[in-house]
Formats: structure tokens, sequence, C-alpha cells
């Protein structure tokens, strides 16, 4: 156990942010660039002072082109680089999926094994913050879909300061996905904390009833869950998956062969979701373990209204949460 | 004192055969009960009585003899009132009441003896002998008797409808434990594995394999004697059809694109149990269609037509073991598309367990065959007398078809008419294809 002195208190926007000058302070092939990351500081503020602290050739502000710049960081990892590219939002990313699906995760296989692509595309994600429909998607799955790419969802203050140092040693693309809705969340960090894995979940609350999987920005909601949850004598074990590729499949195994009822929250839209790879993994491997059908915590399939209420209403919450756990228990 | 007579099934029945009786001298019964199985020109039919009662006297056994209808077939003397049931309830010192006037003397051994079986009356036990149920698996009532209700409750949780978990079923191997002598502890009847664990502490491990072998024969010999009154009943149903009634046949090909669509889209937002099949359309069109051309939908009887009052909707169900029964959905033209869904499921579930009341089989005033399932694309029916038509749907299939202009790809069915020729002719046979053609192209109208 930690004393006082040697944790600190900061938010996971500033985590990121340490981790990006960490990364541009210890290795000098490491640079940062996309839209307004520079004299505007980053659309959700991620990057701002950076540019002051390493000038321009470093932190690099690209015309609003994402085929254009993620390519151009594609190629700048080819060429020996370690960029680190920054996608304004989510939705920005599906002008860029040709060259994240088609050139940085399958460049390896189509050279025979010659060109390994280390390159790391960061980017917003999620709703919650009144943007409306068009930024407020989830579309984690699609990339968690292709093989060739690793796809990170760090959800704690530790994941968010440590995951982009593994992600930029990973020889390979990686894709990590903030969501908006975790950047003003502040918490501990140990003094003596180091990079975390790109494999593996992690179980943030342990229980023995049933089990919540789930990830990003629905962490913190299915602790809130699961603790109103205690106050009813349910003890609910939280997973948060941090990779949703590769999967850690076992992770999910071995905890509902404990709890034996599953219960998967996911911002994405239900259907051919992160959260339907999940229940069918449990369906495959884990059947016999189940004592209860699986539920589904997912965003309300529709645009994301941009009113605030109907926006909540259409996410995943921690009510929503503990009314899915109760009906699974039975109660 | 009641007289129970031979009851007429069907405006032209005159006579049918006592199969068996289902209650002795000294049973009660209810109105609503079965009480015995005859055979008449409909099939094999199980009568009902419409008068409670305590059995006094058989007046008539079984045999191959047809019986006029009116015969009085027993007596029922009346009951005083309904502490007469079956074994009226004896206080018990602590204030509650037992079925037993006194318990056995206490065992030498250390397992308790079985609970004593609890009263049932015949019908009733004939029911649970039907359904499979082992009447020592109800719990009864607190007057200490299982009713009907008691008994499709146990068959509907011992059935395909109940609902046990991947991990009970796992620990009910484990554990050597009968699933069917867990209860459920959660309000939506899921058996969890607790439910089995707890299960395991207090019940036998396997039922006697004795008495469930002796239940299926016993019930084996039943289906033999079943199947063989069916297929004598339909024997003379169909002869008498074509040898009576003048058949006239007609055709049609619908387009069924408009239905099947509205049908995809209501069904994904209906859960799986609820779920809309498209013999529901069919039947829906064509008890609405019924009302338009109601020359068909009625009783040819004693040389004359006579109009049904009522759309009692007739529906061909074949059986697994072979045969056919006709049975109704009474009162089709009232009912929703999803009440006539409901209502075809339960209609084809209780065929299937020989559960048709002979209401249901006397009632029809025109019958549909559906042989799409069976894969043949037009089917030619014969009239069940004294019904004057009959309307049959072939296999809904793809086919290339002329749409304002276009070829398109559709899927259509084959709809035909089997239409008396006393009563009407093929001018108003065919408004009734056209009329359910016209209201399957309005599906959401149904």
């Amino acid at each position: 156990m930690t004393t006082t002195t040697d944790v600190r208190t900061l938010t996971y926007r500033e985590a990121v942010r340490e981790a990006i000058r960490h990364a541009m302070q210890t290795d000098e092939r490491v640079f940062l660039m996309g839209e307004d990351i520079g004299m505007y500081g980053g659309c959700y503020a991620v990057s701002k002072g950076l540019l002051d602290e390493f000038g321009p050739e470093r932190i690099r502000d690209t015309p609003l082109s994402e085929a254009g710049f993620v390519g151009a960081g594609i190629g700048a990892a080819l060429g020996g680089m370690r960029p680190i590219v920054e996608l304004m939002t989510i939705n920005f990313s599906l002008l860029a999926l040709d060259q994240i699906v088609n050139t940085a995760a399958l460049y390896l296989h189509m050279s025979g094994g010659q060109f390994n692509v280390p390159v790391v595309i960061r980017m917003p994600t999620g709703a919650g913050r009144q943007v409306a429909a068009q930024h407020s998607h989830s579309f984690e799955s699609w990339y968690a879909n292709v093989p060739g790419l690793k796809v990170a969802s760090p959800a704690t203050i530790e994941d968010a300061r440590w995951m982009l140092w593994t992600a930029l040693e990973d020889p390979d693309p990686v894709v990590i996905f903030e969501h908006v809705g975790l950047y003003a969340m502040s918490g501990e960090l140990g003094n003596d904390a180091g990079p975390t894995p790109l494999d593996g979940a992690a179980v943030r609350r342990s229980g023995s009833d049933v089990t919540i999987v789930t990830y990003g920005g629905n962490v913190p909601k299915a602790l809130s869950a699961a603790d109103s949850l205690a106050d009813d004598g349910i003890s609910a074990e939280v997973l948060d998956l941090r990779m949703l590729r590769p999967l850690d499949t076992g992770s999910i195994l071995y905890s509902v062969s404990r709890t034996h009822r599953l219960v998967v929250v996911d911002e994405a839209w239900k259907s051919v979701s992160v959260a339907a790879e999940v229940i069918a993994s449990v369906a495959e491997h884990a059947l016999w373990e189940l004592d209860a059908p699986p539920a589904r915590v997912c965003t309300v399939e529709a645009p994301i209204p941009y009113a605030q209420h109907m926006e909540e209403a259409a996410l995943p919450q921690p009510a929503g949460i503990v009314r899915a756990v109760k009906s699974v228990l039975g109660r | 004192m009641i007289e129970f007579r031979f009851p007429s099934l069907g405006a032209d029945m005159d006579s049918g055969r006592l199969v068996g009786w289902l209650i002795a001298p000294g049973d009660v019964v209810h109105r609503g009960d079965i009480v015995a199985e005859v055979e008449t020109d409909k099939g094999l039919v199980e009568i009902e009585t419409w008068a409670d009662g305590r059995v006094t006297q058989l007046l008539v056994e079984p045999s191959d003899d047809q019986i006029p209808v009116g015969t009085p077939l027993a007596i029922f003397e009346a009951l005083e009132d309904d502490t007469a049931e079956a074994a009226p309830p004896v206080p018990t010192p602590d204030g509650g009441t037992s079925p037993q006037p006194s318990l056995p003397p206490p065992s030498r051994m250390h397992v308790p003896p079985p609970p004593p079986p609890a009263p049932m009356t015949p019908p009733v036990r004939h029911l649970a002998h039907q359904l499979g149920v082992d009447p020592s698996s109800i719990t009864p009532r607190s007057d200490g008797t299982i009713t009907r209700e008691d008994v499709a409750r146990q068959a509907e949780r011992l059935g395909s409808g109940s609902k046990v978990s991947p991990l009970a079923r796992r620990t009910a191997t484990d554990l050597g434990v009968d699933l069917a002598q867990v209860e459920s502890s959660r309000p939506d009847g899921l058996i969890t594995a607790d439910d089995v664990r707890a299960a395991a502490g207090t019940t036998p491990t396997q039922p006697d394999p004795t008495t469930s072998t002796q239940a299926e024969a016993d019930s084996d010999a039943g289906a033999d004697n079943r199947m063989a009154a069916m297929r004598h009943a339909i024997s003379r149903s169909m002869s008498r059809s074509k040898r009576e009634i003048p058949h006239y046949y007609l055709s049609t090909r619908i387009d069924l694109d408009a239905a099947l669509r509205w049908l995809d889209r209501e069904n994904e937002q209906r859960p799986l149990a609820q779920r809309l099949l498209p013999a529901a359309l069919l039947l829906r069109a064509t008890a609405l269609a019924l009302r338009e051309v109601p020359e068909l939908n009625g009783h040819w009887i004693d040389d004359e037509f006579r109009p049904g009052e009522a759309v009692h909707l007739g529906v061909a169900i074949s059986l697994r073991e072979g045969g056919l029964v006709a049975p109704g959905i009474l009162d089709a033209e009232k009912l929703g598309l999803d009440e006539t869904m409901v209502a075809l499921r339960d209609l084809v579930t209780r065929a299937r367990t020989w559960r048709i009341r002979s209401s249901e089989m006397s009632a029809p005033t025109m019958t549909v065959t559906n042989l799409g399932d069976r894969g043949v694309e037009t089917v030619f029916p014969v009239i069940i007398p004294p019904q004057v038509a009959m309307v049959g749907f072939g296999k809904i299939v793809e086919e290339p078809v002329a749409v304002e202009g276009m070829l398109g790809i559709r899927p259509v069915v084959q709809a035909t008419l089997a239409g008396d020729h006393r009563v009407t002719d093929g001018h108003r046979g065919g408004t009734l294809l056209s009329s359910i053609d016209r209201l399957l192209q309005e599906p959401q109208k149904l």
C-alpha cells in the first residue's frame, strides 16, 4: 500500500499529456500530429502547452484531411519514426479508415513480413458531452474487428498515463480510444507506476454474484452501479477489458466461471458490438457455467440525441446497469 | 337427478359411438370436465358435461353400436354444496385440514413414506395421465384437492416451456437430481443451480423406473386406439363428401410481397414467443373475406344451406403420428391478428396432444388447409361435410412476376377454393379468393 507521499492526483487529460511529454522526452523519433493540436492545444486540450515545449517540428498542426495525415503518419512510421497521430474525434476517423485498415493494419502482411507499421493513432470516442449525433459515436468494435490492429481502451488514470508508451514500443499499429467522459476524471497515480501491458483485462472491483464486463467510459458507471448493488447485498465484479483487440477472453471466462452470471455494458449500439462478442465467447466456451441468460446494457439503437435528458436516456447509465444485474439475478 | 345425454356435436349429427368412459360411479364432475370419448363423423371427440354432480350410474357401456343423439348415458345426482367434492377434508387437531382421516402408523424405516395421493376427480386424473404429469409431483391446494388448473400448470412447468439454466442442468447431472422435482426460487420461473442444490438435499434422486414404463405402455395403447378411431372417422367423412358434394375448384396466385415484408418488420420488434407466422395472416384474411361472401360460410343440412351466424374457421391440422383433425377457431372474424396467432398455436398444441374439445370439432363453418410446410404448391381440398367450402394454401414460393410492367421476383402462394355447387357457383367462389388477395395486400389492416 502506498502512502500519500507516493501518490499524486491528476486528471485523465493530464495523464495523457504526461504520457505524450514523457514519450517525446524519452524517444526523439516520437512526434505528435493532428488537427488543432498545436496552437489551439487540442480539441480536448490534451496537448495544451506541448507546442511551446517541443516546437512545431514535433507538435505538428495538420490540414483538415484525415486520410492525408494518417497516411503521412503511416509513412513516417515506415520511415523509422514513432508518430502519434491524433484524430479530433472518432467520427473523423471514418475518413481515414482506408489508411488505418488497408494500409496500417495490412502492410506487414502485404509486404510479406518486411515492414511493420509502428504508428499510434489516438482518438476521443463516445457520447455524453452534448455534441450531437455526429460527434458521439462508439465505433471501437469496427476497429476491434480488424486483424493487424491492436485496440486499446484506457479507462483509468494509470492506463491513460502508461498505455501510450507500451503502444509506441509495439512494432505494429495501435489504436487508442480515449472516452470524452473520462478526460475530466481525476484520480490517484502511484509514483512508482510504469508501462502497462497491451493485453489482459483487469478486475476493477471483485465480486461473487455477477460479472459486469465493460470498457472505457463505462467503467466508472459500472463501478458506481456496483456500489449501489452492494447496498442491496449484491456482490458485483467489474471487469475492465482494457484491450478490445486482442480481447482477453480468458479473464472473462475465469470471472464468469466464478460468478455464473454476466452483464455486459457497452456504449456502442448493441447489435454486432463488443458486447455481442463477449457474450458469444462465453456461450462458446462457458455455456455450462451460466446460471441465467446474460444481459447487455448498450446505447439505444438510434442517433445520439442532442438534448441532454434524451442523451442521458439513450446511453448506458448506472441505474440501467443495476436493473440489468437484478434481472439477471431474478430479483 | 341429472340425466347426462348423448350430446349433438353438430347440426347434422344424429348418432355416434361411445368409445370409453372417463368417469365411474361415485365420481364428482363439474361443468366443463371431460367425461367420455365418442367417435363421430368428425373424428374422435372428448365430450364435456354441462352440469355439476356426483355420478350415480352409467347407463351405456362402450361398444361399436351407434347411439342416437339424446340417449341418456349416465345419471348424476346434484351436489349438496362444494364440500361434497371427492374426499371431504377432515379437521385436524391443529385446526387445519387433512385429506386423510388419520396418518398411517409411523414407519420403521428412516425414510418417511411418500405422501398419500391427493384427491383428484377422474377427469383431472385422466388429464394428468394424458399430459404425462405425475400426480404426486403436484402440491395439493389448501383443501387437499388438485384441480385441472393445477395439472395444466405442472405440465407447463415440466414441459418444453420450463426454463433451466445451463449451470443448473450441469449441476443436476452432477448431483443426480431429477429436474422435474426442482422448484424455481425466481419470479420468472428459471431453475438455477442453487435451486438444484436446494432440491438435492430433499428429493429422491430418480423416479421409480417401473412406474414410468407402465405409464408409457398405457399411453401407447391409448394412442393406437385413438389413431384407429380417427382413421375410421376420416374415412366416413371424406367418403360422404365425395359421394354427396358436387365440388368445383378455383385457384389463384396471390402476391405475398407486401404481407411478408410487413410480417418481417413486425416480427423484428417482437419477442420470439409473440412472433407471427404467415399462416396467421392467411387465416385472418380468410376469416375477413368470408364475411363478404357469407354463402360460403355455413352448413348444408336437410337439403338446404344454413348460413353460419359467425365465422368459426376450421384449421386442418396434421398430426405427427399421421391423420388429421380440423377443429375450429371460434368467432375467428372477431379475433385480431395476435389473437388469431394465439388461437392457432393453442389449437395446434392441443390437437397434437389429443385435447380438442367437442365444441371446437363441431363448430367450423368453413375450413382452411395449409399444406405449405409439406412443400407442395397447390392443394385441392375435399370439403368437410356439412360445410360448403374449403380454402387451401400451398407452399410460399418465389416466382418471377410482372408488376407494373416490370419483372420482379416475388413470394407468391397458390390459393385454392373447393366450393359446394349446390350452394354457390364459381363466380361467388372467385369473389372470396379475390377478397383474400386484396386483404393480404394491406397486411397492416388485418
